[in-house]
């Protein structure tokens, strides 16, 4: 369930940030506060504390704090069938506990104008990056771009290490020190896997190696 | 690598490292392969940058606000990057970050308007950027476009 809020004062005063069943009986209290008459002082004090243990009714009545009223959207995310919805009665402690989307009216262009120097920005920039894929456009002939380009595309996978680390990194640090270094730790590894190999190239060796290696796979 | 750890009082210890070899060799074939990936993205990349000097771009807009009205019209009317559309966005930005103190004239804003054009780019959404600077602007400005800002 998904709480749309325009206004930053209900969200702070609402108990729904709270969870509806765990401990947070602080912020209930604050809430009841901002009931009005009504619902406060019917039977007095043991019934107000009583009040306070059931879910808040400032659910069962429009809102008074909210400029607009909050809009409830459904799990499946028909918003429009969710406005008209009346909204459901909030009569057990298992509510299910809703996030706060708050919408900011204004708009900032900069920051998707300014050209930026991190690795995933550039590819997005110059290169064409779509779902994962980036499209790289090679020309056949460099001397003679009229030949025509060469379309690549490679696909950034989950478990791609480097554009989880590069991504975003600024450009320059990526090029002149995350592809050497990178570099460097690959043929490390197979250096020092080749020796390993070269010294053990004993018959006796190999015949340990080989049930190992089947029960691994 | 429990497996491994086993070995190690065995008095094969040669076998612990074969077996590291072997295991090692199918992560580190597609750790080559990523790398080889990126390597050639990068380097297109590079291609990309230096074409449309992105790196210049990014420079001015670092500190977008120290350029003049005069500084910007320059930049615009020089031909360094083929891209016009970088052009209209460092405008843009230029524009976004400086107009509330800038009084920008009609004139001005006309010469700014040619010169984007000059190089090429599509200023078609160039009203609207005016109209998010100052939403309550008169369509009929008198003179400049900031002083008829009426709240």
């Amino acid at each position: 369930m998904v709480f749309l809020v325009s206004s930053s004062a209900w969200v702070s005063e609402s108990p729904l940030l709270g969870s509806a069943d765990g401990p947070n009986l602080s912020t209930r209290r604050n809430s009841h506060h901002t009931l009005p008459q009504g619902c406060r002082g019917r039977g007095g004090c043991a019934e107000a504390r009583q009040e306070v243990e059931r879910p808040h009714p400032q659910f069962q009545r429009q809102p008074v704090l909210l400029e607009q009223p909050a809009v409830l959207i459904p799990r499946d995310g028909n918003v429009a069938a969710g406005v008209d919805r009346p909204r459901p009665q909030c009569t057990s402690t298992r509510w299910p506990r809703g996030s706060v989307v708050a919408n900011e009216k204004q708009v900032d262009l900069t920051p998707m104008l300014s050209h930026s120097i991190t690795y995933q920005s550039l590819v997005h920039d110059v290169l064409d990056m779509k779902l994962n894929r980036i499209t790289v456009e090679t020309p056949v002939d460099e001397s003679n771009p009229a030949k025509g380009v060469t379309k690549k595309a490679y696909d950034v996978s989950a478990n791609d290490f480097f554009w989880q680390k590069n991504a975003g990194v600024p450009f320059p640090e990526v090029a002149g020190k995350a592809i050497p270094s990178s570099l460097a730790m690959r043929h490390g590894g197979l250096l020092t896997s080749k020796q390993r190999t070269s010294t053990s190239s004993s018959p006796n060796t190999r015949t340990t190696r080989r049930p190992s290696r089947q029960g691994r796979a | 690598m429990t497996s491994i750890d086993d070995l190690q009082n065995d008095p094969g210890v040669q076998a612990q490292h074969l077996k590291t070899a072997v295991t090692l060799l199918p992560e580190l074939q597609a750790r080559k392969a990523i790398l080889d990936m990126h390597m050639s993205v990068l380097g297109a990349l590079i291609k990309g940058i230096q074409n449309r000097s992105l790196d210049s771009y990014f420079e001015l807009e670092q500190n977008i606000t120290k350029q003049t009205k005069q500084q910007m019209l320059a930049l615009l009317k020089e031909a360094k990057g083929d891209e016009a559309i970088d052009k209209l966005r460092l405008f843009i930005i230029w524009f976004l970050s400086l107009a509330p103190e800038q009084d920008v004239t009609r004139a001005e804003w006309t010469q700014f308007e040619e010169a984007l054009t000059a190089s090429g780019a599509d200023i078609s959404c160039i009203p609207y950027i005016k109209q998010y600077v100052y939403p309550f602007l008169n369509p009929n400005p008198p003179r400049s476009l900031a002083s008829s800002i009426s709240y």
